[in-house]
């Protein structure tokens, strides 16, 4: 299933030019070939069309059953991250606020740190389905060197805990929704197995002329292979031309 | 088990249903009676197919749910604590140690016990117990005059793990309507499979193959939600890695 997994994600890293002229070349090979195999090898006495056009259609439905659920998974990741980004960035905004007006040279710094980390190794590492280590240190070295800040000096903000609290909570849930699970290979392995049944159930269904059953193999497989690759694309919110920008937490680079 | 060999089984177990059922349907149905059944059958099934594909994209994305909450969950609350120890440590509140320890035991104890009650669907009296003592070993350190912000943040910590455990041990525990669920689901699958028996070309090689793989997509399906809906057993559990790496002493 993991190879599934890595297919998909190399699929989602592709620029989305060269995955679409993909998803168009692949569907009309398949269209062209399927009809092809079904009229020369399987002959016409084999087929009754009209019941094999029917369970297509059933088929269609089970496989869309299987699409929804993938493009509700990928809104939903995409919907999730979004909101977790854009509240990491707000609570990451208000502490080095805080931390600038306390001690810009070191608790700013620290702030800063993590920052730069999670935009420049943190996301890179978990579009390749990884956790950044050093990452995790540069927050827990914030965490702890503002915990063990002398009162004073934290005096400027009552609610900072509270804030830093909040912090390791909306993290854990964006690392734990960024790393994909490895179910979802499974997941890939099943849209590509109802794709496939779905090309050869469809290539069974022919008619008198072998250009126009080609034709129509073509684009029915054009729709199930491009909503397959919209799918990818959404369950891989931090690869490709459709990744999510963390613009929340960059923009305290850009004001550090 | 790995999950391949339950993915192949399930296929296997698909295919042996999409064919026996085949098998006895043709063995006392002509082709003639075959060829009537299909036009009112056919029509009756396209709305039954209609009926299940949307039922199944449902239980699907509830399996799912169920899986990434049971993660989010683990996530939040091992977060929680290991940031509860670094905290209490750096804030003067842990100098004895106590916190830390407490912690350090309560992650073997949901890794080592909890793990294996849950997947039964139940908890861990033992790792119960073993987070009172978390959080009685944090409310009775000595406060910090040196960081206050250090309790005040403990606090916080303390109070986002409770809500994350009860949200993992809840997940775990499922529910009346989950059986209900999985029921209902299964059963539609079986019906949905048995309409081909009875919808079948003159061709025994294009009715068995067209079953075979209209059964094994549904299979596949299914099998794919039973493993996201059952996050704490089967073959592809969630690792309880996290608790085992909380820090201690």
């Amino acid at each position: 299933m993991e190879m599934f997994a890595s297919l998909a994600r190399w699929i989602a890293e592709q620029p989305m030019a060269v995955g679409g002229t993909w998803a168009v070349i692949g569907s009309a090979v398949i269209g062209t070939l399927g009809a092809l195999v079904a009229t020369y090898v399987i002959g016409p006495d084999e087929r009754d069309v009209s019941l094999t056009g029917l369970k297509l259609e059933v088929l269609g439905q089970i496989f869309s059953g299987l699409l929804v659920f993938v493009l509700v998974h990928g809104a939903m990741l995409q919907y999730d991250l979004r909101t977790l980004l854009d509240l990491e960035g707000r609570l990451l905004t208000g502490l080095h606020f805080t931390a600038r007006r306390a001690d810009p040279e070191g608790l700013g710094v620290l702030v800063e740190r993590y920052a730069r980390m999670v935009v420049e190794r943190e996301l890179p590492a978990i579009a390749g389905g990884r956790t950044d280590p050093a990452t995790q240190g540069a927050f827990d070295d914030m965490l702890v060197t503002m915990a063990a800040a002398a009162a004073p000096v934290m005096a400027a903000a009552d609610n900072t805990g509270e804030t830093l609290a909040q912090l390791v909570d909306v993290r854990a849930k964006r690392l734990a929704r960024s790393i994909p699970d490895p179910l979802m290979g499974y997941a890939w392995l099943g849209v590509a197995f109802a794709t496939a049944t779905t090309m050869a159930f469809a290539s069974l269904v022919t008619g008198p002329s072998l250009f126009i059953q080609m034709l129509l193999s073509t684009m029915m497989s054009l729709a199930a292979v491009t909503i397959a690759y919209l799918a990818i694309l959404m369950n891989h919110p931090w690869s490709g031309d459709m990744s999510i920008s963390a613009w929340t937490i960059m923009d305290i680079l850009r004001w550090g | 088990m790995t999950l391949t060999t339950e993915f192949l089984l399930w296929m296997a177990g698909a295919a042996f249903w999409a064919i026996s059922g085949l098998i006895v349907v043709r063995y006392y149905l002509t082709d003639a009676e075959l060829a009537g059944n299909n036009p009112g059958g056919g029509v009756k099934y396209m709305y039954f197919a209609q009926v299940f594909a949307g039922f199944a994209a449902f239980v699907l994305v509830q399996a799912s749910d169920t899986r990434e909450s049971a993660a989010t969950a683990m996530a939040r609350e091992t977060a929680a604590l290991r940031a509860l120890v670094m905290v209490s440590n750096a804030g003067g509140l842990d100098g004895d140690g106590r916190i830390a320890a407490a912690v350090k035991h309560y992650g073997e104890a949901v890794a080592a016990d909890e793990w294996r009650e849950m997947a039964a669907g139940a908890h861990s009296p033992v790792a119960e117990r073993r987070f009172d003592a978390v959080l009685r070993a944090f409310h009775n350190a000595p406060a910090s005059l040196s960081s206050p912000l250090a309790a005040g943040m403990g606090s916080q910590l303390a109070v986002a793990a409770v809500a994350a455990r009860n949200q993992r041990i809840d997940v775990a525990a499922g529910n009346a309507f989950n059986r209900m669920l999985w029921t209902a689901v299964g059963a539609l699958a079986l019906v949905s499979i048995a309409f081909n028996w009875a919808l079948g070309s003159t061709s025994v090689f294009i009715h068995a193959v067209t079953t075979s793989m209209l059964t094994m997509t549904t299979a596949q399906m299914l099998h794919l939600a039973w493993a996201m809906g059952s996050p704490f057993a089967g073959t592809t559990p969630l690792s309880p890695h996290q608790f085992v790496a909380l820090p201690g002493l």
